[in-house]
């Protein structure tokens, strides 16, 4: 039998093991991963230029309606990569990406502490399914900008978490968590979702605590001013020039609900979704890509190219693997989540921080079927699954969670629960890693 | 401390096990919607589902062919409607080969036909308008292709 503070120097030293490996694999990903191959690739190394040596936004062109953020990091990047005589000097914010990712995980750290202080499984397990989900890696090695919106967002629930946890609503703290609301809209729009749920949690609060009541208020008032000055430039500046502060392209004319038939929102893709899971495949079907594109590699970026031949035979293994990897993984933090928004509706003002993971995963599944909805393509591309990157996050806290009240009801189970986590984490583990050719 | 832990892993294990059930039916209402839809579907053909489609979900008549020779050879069957103003003929084939045999007969046909046919595993779509359909007129027949 193991002492506790044995317990707590293993899991100490799990964790600090997935940060490293989580390190390595992302810089290294970064530094062979074709940025060209990546998600819109051509238009976002076009943004960057763009405004770095010409000092101009696209004109109705390209991501002309994604915030600039990334693409000025990324277009310095460029800058000195090129001084630096790299091939590739996008490399540069492939690497900042990396860079990203890898602070996205110590910030989830932070937020599983703060919310569930001294349970080293949960945190262990979250961060292991932060890494693992195929979707953050892939991300990771791009020139694009979700994972820097992912930073910037988990850097808000954290900075939220520990403003309700330890009762602190002083400037320092209500200012940097405005301060990362704001410059997570001028990554990507996207991070509106974290802007509600943040200020929604807070209100919650500030109802529900009629002891703290004024001073949060004061630190709502602090965040709400900070977190719309920050972007306001950008915004002011796409609906003078387009009309539209968020996403101005022409949509179908008939209503939003008529777009998509029923079989696109509940249709699960069987058998498919394991047996082939890439493009063609469900194409019309809003739940598998999600799934598949997170878990695998479903537009083919990764993996596989789609020239128009289907993934050969080695690569069609290892994304039915995926598929099977992802499905225990996915049900965990599905049942997690369950848990957590039953237990934030039911009682609001009991835990009112853990709400902060308990929505986000919810507004960022409206955000993206409201999107693909609106926006119906023939091939689903409105459905990537970096769409959602944001809620990664939130989504490994669940998962930690309900994994963590799994190994306490039934502690006998609790090495066998974590060699069974090692080992889906085993098994995933090539997919992480980029190849230097498609 | 260690008391309050309890109590609150206690008062979280309530709720867990109310989620771990959930799923389980989410799981098997999922898996068992799936059986249902394949037996009752079982025998239908791939015309059948479509043309069902887009009656029910996308409300478009469905109307009859004219005579065009080369959908007539389909071996999966032909069905022409009609969507936002653009007249389309679906016409379905029983393998990749077969449709692509039918894709180089309508190509030999020329009047810009190329712009006008859209080939997708085996099925083929022949749009009436001399430029390529919009990608909400594609959309709509591709939600009505089942496989």
């Amino acid at each position: 039998m193991q002492s506790p503070d044995s317990r707590q120097w293993i899991g100490r030293i799990a964790t600090c093991c997935v940060i490293a490996a989580t390190a390595v694999v992302a810089v290294r990903n970064a530094t062979v991963y074709p940025a060209i191959a990546g998600y819109d690739a051509q238009e976002a190394i076009d943004y960057a230029n763009g405004i770095v040596q010409h000092g101009q936004l696209p004109d109705a062109t390209g991501s002309y309606y994604t915030p600039p953020g990334f693409f000025a990091i990324g277009g310095l990047g460029i800058e000195l990569g090129r001084h630096l005589g790299l091939e590739h000097p996008e490399r540069v914010g492939q690497v900042v990406n990396a860079l990203a990712a890898l602070g996205t995980l110590l910030l989830l750290l932070v937020l599983v502490r703060l919310l569930w202080p001294g349970r080293q499984g949960l945190h262990v397990a979250a961060a292991v399914f932060f890494v693992v989900c195929p979707v953050v890696m892939k991300s990771a090695a791009m020139f694009h900008p979700e994972p820097l919106s992912m930073l910037f967002s988990t850097a808000a629930l954290a900075y939220a978490a520990w403003l309700l946890v330890r009762e602190d609503y002083r400037l320092r703290i209500a200012l940097p968590l405005g301060l990362m609301l704001g410059l997570g809209q001028l990554v990507r729009a996207w991070t509106l979702w974290t802007v509600v749920v943040v200020l929604g949690v807070l209100v919650v609060a500030a109802v529900t605590r009629p002891r703290d009541r004024r001073p949060l208020l004061g630190a709502i008032a602090v965040v709400t001013a900070v977190a719309v000055l920050v972007p306001a430039p950008w915004y002011v500046h796409q609906v003078t020039q387009y009309d539209s502060a968020l996403f101005g392209r022409p949509h179908p004319s008939q209503p939003v609900w008529s777009r998509r038939p029923l079989a696109f929102f509940v249709g699960a893709g069987l058998p498919q979704v394991v047996t082939e899971p890439y493009r063609p495949s469900f194409s019309t079907r809003f739940l598998p890509i999600a799934y598949t594109e997170t878990w695998g590699d479903y537009f083919g970026v990764w993996r596989w190219f789609p020239h128009g031949d289907p993934p050969s035979a080695v690569v069609r293994r290892e994304l039915v693997t995926m598929s099977i990897v992802g499905l225990p993984l996915t049900l965990v933090a599905f049942a997690g989540w369950i848990a957590l928004f039953g237990m934030a509706v039911r009682h609001p003002g009991r835990r009112t921080e853990t709400l902060l993971v308990a929505l986000l995963p919810l507004a960022a599944l409206a955000g993206v079927v409201y999107f693909a909805t609106s926006y119906p393509t023939p091939d689903g591309d409105t459905v990537k699954g970096s769409f959602m990157l944001t809620a990664v996050p939130a989504w490994a806290a669940c998962f930690g969670f309900a994994f963590d009240g799994l190994r306490a009801r039934y502690p006998r189970l609790s090495v066998a629960l974590f060699v069974l986590l090692g080992a889906l984490a085993a098994a995933a583990s090539p997919f992480l890693f980029a190849v230097p050719t498609l | 401390m260690s008391e309050r832990l309890d109590e609150q892993r206690t008062a979280e294990w309530r709720y867990l096990r109310a989620a771990w059930a959930l799923v389980a039916v989410l799981v098997v209402v999922e898996l068992a919607g799936w059986a249902v839809y394949r037996s009752v579907h079982h025998g239908q053909t791939a015309l059948e589902l479509t043309e069902r489609c887009l009656r029910r979900e996308k409300l478009l008549p469905i109307e009859s062919l004219t005579g065009d020779a080369i959908a007539r050879t389909a071996s999966g069957g032909t069905l022409a409607t009609r969507v936002q103003g653009n007249g389309v003929q679906v016409v379905i084939a029983r393998s990749g080969d077969e449709a692509a045999r039918l894709a180089a007969a309508y190509l030999r046909t020329g009047r810009k036909i190329d712009l006008r046919l859209d080939v997708r595993d085996r099925v083929l779509y022949v749009w009436e308008l001399p430029q390529a359909p919009s990608p909400t007129q594609r959309q709509t027949m591709y939600d009505c292709w089942y496989e």
